[in-house]
């Protein structure tokens, strides 16, 4: 409950000041008539006037759904309890994250003066991950014949989540070293499992069914079949979260940002699923590390953190700061998704690289992001942002770092696929 | 500035035509102050700027003052057009903040507005005409005008505004 004063409209200035002036006129001149100039703005300011104590105000806003993916629409309500016989009219300001679909193409009201309740519904659509708040609500009050206005603007609303659209893929990125957990991934060691592995010759013990039939006829002697044991792997995905600008991220850095945080979430969910253990660091604008963890806690800190840090970047809400990478599990393998927006994060990989870290990179491609140049001088300016990018890339591939470039449009998979096939090169070359 | 639509218009075109036709039959310098007012009104609907209301009032009023020479009617006229102009103009700010908010009970609340102002002011001019005597009138005046202020003043030392 709040409790608002009122101001006066502007015209309450200026009529009351030609009302005042007129009669002072009519008693210069002593002329009744120009008594007769004043009325019409003397009744206005006194109709106007008669009410100007403070009013009580309470409102509640409500989201049908707390969770949504990018581009649902997300409903809600909001509640205003306001003293009756006041026309009210309402509006939320606008935040990145989301748009207004109704009422559109802004979220405004204007309420009639009957009853003290009123229910205000909207709609909107969520246009990127993270978790977000609908803008500063501004609520104004009159009286039908009123000359004052009572105005209020909280920025108080709670906060909805969107996550972002898993990428379709299927391909496992096989992480360096496995863990001692049953997973899917195929293990250096021999033991039970699915994966063959090599034939030795039966040895007493040897269950029934692990003799190679074939083998044996061909060796002449009692074959058996060896397997991989099924383990799982520790994985940490590494989110670039420098953004161009000092305030607010552009529209383009928060795209590429989202991009990357849907291909990062997709593939957590796909190594979960398998028992891996999966973690996250964010580097940059927001900084934060969770430590690779399996199960359903660790997919629920996981978009915790993702929607948490996409709201942040999306608000303009951190601030630049570096974070020693080194602390991160060693034996993990580290999937970093960036845009090369910022030669830091690039520094940072080449680091990890070189102290021995199984790292690979998604470089997660803007072309399609950026508006059309207009000029020879934009386009010459993208070509210079663009060399600045390719330079670091360039930089990256040629220290050994397993690279793939992804639009957001192309397939996941193929983007994993080859990085999966480089990754092997690279150690085979070791 | 604010997002136009068509009534937004209409009402800006109808409030600077109010305010500016009376003085424009007036003629002279009344017509170019008449005008002045009238483009400040209008600016003030189009730009949702509430400065320009209290400037295109006090215009209105130096306007009105200086028709006092032409005679009683052409003086009331101006004054009409510069009340029903403002009062115009207002509908259109508040029409302009909701493009989708119903226009019809806000066109009501203006043109009952301007009929009870202006009754007001027919009111005050017959009886001026036909019974008042100069004497009579200024102590009428001195009364309201102390009661009004004593009444503002009451008022707004236990409410305090802006």
């Amino acid at each position: 409950m709040a409790l608002i004063a009122p101001r006066r409209d502007r015209r309450a200035v200026g009529y009351a000041g030609l009302a005042i002036g007129f009669a002072i006129l009519a008693l210069l001149r002593g002329e009744p008539s120009d008594l007769a100039l004043a009325a019409p703005f003397a009744v206005v300011v006194a109709l106007g006037l008669r009410q100007v104590r403070p009013i009580e105000v309470s409102g509640k806003i409500h989201f049908e759904t707390v969770s949504s993916f990018e581009g649902d629409e997300v409903r809600g309500t909001i509640e205003l309890i306001r003293p009756a016989g006041l026309v009210a009219t309402m509006s939320v300001d606008n935040r990145p994250g989301w748009t207004a679909v109704d009422p559109g193409p802004a979220l405004v009201w204007t309420l009639p003066p009957g009853g003290s309740k009123v229910v205000a519904h909207f709609t909107v659509r969520a246009e990127s991950w993270g978790r977000h708040r609908l803008g500063a609500v501004n609520v104004s009050f009159r009286r039908p014949y009123g000359l004052t206005v009572w105005e209020s603007s909280n920025d108080n609303s709670p906060s909805f989540n969107v996550l972002p659209t898993p990428e379709h893929v299927r391909q496992l990125l096989p992480p360096p070293a496995s863990q001692s957990a049953a997973g899917v991934h195929i293990s250096r060691l021999v033991g039970e499992g699915f994966d063959f592995a090599e034939l030795r010759p039966y040895v007493a013990g040897d269950r029934l069914r692990d003799v190679n039939w074939r083998a044996s006829a061909r060796f002449e002697q009692l074959q058996t079949n060896r397997r991989h044991p099924d383990r799982s792997g520790e994985l940490v995905l590494l989110l670039d979260t420098f953004v161009d600008g000092v305030g607010t991220a552009s529209a383009t850095s928060q795209a590429a940002l989202a991009r990357a945080a849907r291909a990062a979430w997709s593939i957590a969910q796909l190594h979960l699923n398998v028992q891996d253990r999966v973690g996250l660091a964010t580097q940059g604008r927001v900084v934060t590390q969770l430590r690779p963890r399996s199960g359903d806690r660790a997919r629920y800190e996981l978009l915790q953190t993702l929607l948490t840090v996409g709201g942040m970047v999306t608000a303009g809400e951190s601030a630049v700061s570096r974070h020693r990478l080194n602390r991160l599990p060693a034996g993990a393998l580290l999937i970093a998704f960036t845009p090369l927006l910022d030669q830091r994060f690039a520094i940072d990989l080449l680091a990890l690289h070189r102290a021995g870290r199984p790292v690979m990179a998604v470089v997660v491609e803007l072309v399609d992001l950026l508006p059309p140049t207009t000029n020879q001088a934009e386009a010459l300016a993208r070509r210079i942002f663009q060399l600045g990018i390719d330079e670091w890339r360039e930089d990256l591939v040629s220290a050994g770092v397993p690279l793939a470039r992804w639009t957001g449009d192309a397939d996941l998979t193929g983007v994993l696929g080859a990085l999966n096939r480089l990754h092997r090169t690279v150690r085979v070359s070791r | 500035m604010i997002d136009l639509d068509l009534r937004i218009i209409l009402v800006a075109i109808l409030s600077a035509a109010a305010t500016a036709a009376v003085p424009a039959l007036v003629g002279g310098g009344i017509a170019a102050l008449g005008a002045l007012a009238a483009i400040l009104i209008a600016r003030s609907v189009v730009s949702s700027d509430e400065g320009s209301v209290t400037l295109a009032i006090v215009v209105g009023g130096l306007m009105a003052l200086a028709t006092v020479s032409h005679g009683h009617v052409d003086t009331w006229g101006v004054g009409a057009s510069v009340f029903v102009g403002a009062e115009l103009a207002a509908l259109g700010r508040r029409l302009a903040v909701d493009p989708e908010a119903p226009a019809l009970p806000e066109v009501r609340i203006t043109l009952s507005t301007i009929t009870i102002g202006l009754a007001a002011g027919a009111f005050v001019a017959l009886v001026s005409l036909w019974r008042a005597t100069p004497p009579l009138a200024n102590v009428t005046l001195v009364v309201l005008v102390l009661v009004g202020g004593a009444a503002f003043a009451v008022r707004y030392l236990h409410h305090p505004t802006d």
